[in-house]
């Protein structure tokens, strides 16, 4: 992909099945969106990580694992600062977004830690109940000086 | 799209089995890895070492297989290690704060060593 020149705005939307075995396909997306706008590897892998698993929560409980559809909307921006921001929506089961959290992490247990990711890598993460139905969720991360560092030491402590 | 199996490479040493999955391990192929590893943990190693060099990906579900191998292990009194993880896989154990639960080394060798 070529490189953007500064200050250059990208947008694109892409509406697909929330199987599986398209989610690579969007991370792959996804870490290409956020390199191009100045983030790291690392961190661009994290965004696409968090993606993943948004993706993964709507086809498991939203879905129920039967066949859906996803929209996603993706706007990064270099200038004045490299930031992208990205929305879901989808036609599934309505949730209640009180219960949406990251649960106790000391309580060593397999799953119900998406949640936990997405929040963690990601600076917003809020998810609202669409007006037709369905639900969207809108997350955005902004590059500091810092910010590439940050989950570089996140990994290490 | 991905809809190619994930590849698994099994290896027994001694009293030791080492896995070695082949791809990245998120929702499509979790339930292969977890089918793979459940005869194994019934067999009951003295050590069950799981080789993540080949393995640039993993989500939660990829976790969580990894957490209910750990968990039966443990039941079993038996030890489950962690090795060579890649950055990406080594990103998500941190973020979901996981590097203290699990055994991790740096290289098959030490894990087959320790």
């Amino acid at each position: 992909m070529q490189k953007d020149t500064p200050n250059q705005y990208t947008e694109f939307t892409i509406d697909f099945p929330t199987s599986p075995t398209w989610f690579k396909s969007i991370r792959m997306l996804i870490v290409a969106a956020c390199t191009q706008c100045g983030f790291t590897d690392r961190v661009a892998g994290q965004v696409a990580m968090a993606v993943d698993e948004a993706l993964c929560n709507i086809h498991r409980h939203g879905y129920q694992g039967e066949y859906g559809r996803a929209t996603l909307t993706v706007k990064t921006t270099i200038s004045p600062k490299s930031s992208i921001q990205i929305q879901i929506e989808d036609d599934a089961q309505q949730m209640d977004t009180e219960l949406i959290k990251s649960r106790n992490l000391d309580d060593v247990r397999p799953g119900g830690i998406g949640v936990h990711l997405i929040q963690t890598v990601m600076d917003e993460a809020l998810w609202t109940k669409r007006e037709h139905g369905g639900m969207k969720l809108t997350m955005h991360k902004t590059i500091t000086p810092e910010t590439n560092q940050l989950h570089t030491e996140t990994s290490t402590q | 799209m991905s809809d190619t199996s994930l590849q698994i490479n099994i290896e027994t040493i001694g009293e030791t089995i080492v896995v070695t999955p082949n791809g990245d391990i998120d929702l499509s192929k979790s339930t292969e890895l977890r089918a793979k590893l459940q005869p194994l943990l019934s067999q009951q190693p003295e050590k069950l070492i799981v080789d993540l060099k080949a393995v640039p990906y993993m989500d939660s579900s990829g976790l969580a297989t990894l957490i209910e191998a750990l968990q039966i292990t443990r039941q079993q009194g038996k030890t489950f290690v962690l090795c060579d993880l890649s950055e990406g896989v080594q990103s998500i154990i941190a973020l979901s704060r996981l590097d203290a639960i699990f055994d991790i080394v740096s290289s098959r060798d030490e894990a087959l060593a320790n």
